[in-house]
């Protein structure tokens, strides 16, 4: 899990946390695929940190992608010993999804709330434009 | 577009802060909130307890349910030694119906929940607690007229497997608090539902 996190160069990577059965994760989940198509020619990556209990995940997660076709990266983590890993993911977590982390480097941002497409694209602009000032 | 970016920001931070609520050694507010028997519910109605599990809680969320067994068994084991469960739902039902007042009802009904299942009707308790997800624990102690925040966070480290659990953080703070001491560990994260109000 810690290597999906510590990748350090000028890539932009936004991490999202979320689940199928968090009602908000759902209804910003095609913010994404919408960012995702926007900065495809731009170095921005985008992964989806699933968080779907593991019992039953074909019926869950497997299922929504299936019908969404959708072209985002999907992990699902399996880590029941949170209170390790939510602070390394951030400090400011609660754990409270869905959660938002932008990475550039050691600039980070961090989202605990249901992103907007406008301001998160502006948060990944600025990135972009200047990825070195904090 | 660099400084309306910054005002996002900005905000983002300024909404962080207000978000904090309780910390640990603060005194906690007590709340008059209508139990599921349709009896007002409040800490001062317990004079002779020494401390309260409250567990921020609801009927929708899947973590929830993976806990709520275990949240029945806390309280059978600690109400009789002065720490009984309290829980509280705050989230609104005009965002997630299933978490009304009659849903919840029908499900302490259900689960023969044996401890109070509280409506924080119009999220006032929430803030003032500064609860983020469901299930979020705050065990409090009795320090006279004062009811003292002494953990928050998680129930136990292991919300998938009761049986694989290595340090069941609430349990320990309150067998802590029994016997005079302070809990050693007074602050945990865990995955949750964040807690639903209208925008």
């Amino acid at each position: 899990m810690e290597s999906l996190f510590l990748r350090g160069n000028d890539t932009i990577y936004i991490y999202n946390f979320w689940a199928t059965w968090c009602a908000p994760c759902i209804k910003e989940f095609p913010i994404f695929e919408r960012a995702a198509k926007f900065y495809a020619s731009k170095p921005v990556k985008f992964l989806m940190v699933s968080l779907d209990f593991p019992v039953g995940i074909d019926n869950s997660l497997i299922l929504f992608l299936e019908a969404r076709n959708s072209e985002l990266d999907v992990v699902l983590v399996d880590d029941p010993d949170q209170n390790i890993w939510i602070n390394k993911v951030n400090p400011q977590w609660s754990g409270a999804l869905p959660a938002t982390l932008i990475r550039c480097g050691k600039n980070t941002i961090f989202i605990e709330d249901p992103v907007d497409y406008e301001e998160h694209t502006q948060s990944v602009n600025k990135m972009i434009i200047n990825p070195k000032t904090k | 577009m660099k400084k309306i970016t910054l005002v996002v920001t900005l905000l983002l931070s300024t909404m962080f802060v207000m978000a904090q609520g309780l910390k640990v050694g603060d005194a906690a507010p007590d709340f008059r909130l209508k139990n599921v028997d349709g009896k007002m519910v409040s800490l001062a109605d317990y004079p002779k307890t020494k401390g309260f599990i409250v567990i921020f809680s609801c009927n929708h969320c899947p973590y929830v349910k993976a806990y709520e067994g275990r949240i029945i068994e806390l309280h059978k084991k600690y109400e009789p030694l002065g720490f009984p469960v309290i829980a509280i739902n705050s989230n609104d039902p005009e965002v997630v119906p299933e978490d009304s007042y009659d849903k919840m009802i029908e499900h302490a009904k259900e689960k023969k929940f044996s401890f109070p299942y509280l409506f924080d009707q119009g999220q006032r308790i929430l803030p003032q607690y500064g609860a983020a997800r469901t299930p979020h624990v705050f065990v409090l102690s009795k320090q006279g007229m004062e009811y003292r925040v002494e953990y928050i966070g998680a129930i136990d480290d292991n919300y998938k497997d009761a049986s694989a659990v290595k340090e069941k953080y609430v349990e320990n703070a309150v067998n802590a608090l029994l016997a005079g001491k302070k809990p050693t560990v007074t602050e945990t994260k865990a995955v949750g539902c964040s807690i639903k109000v209208k925008k």
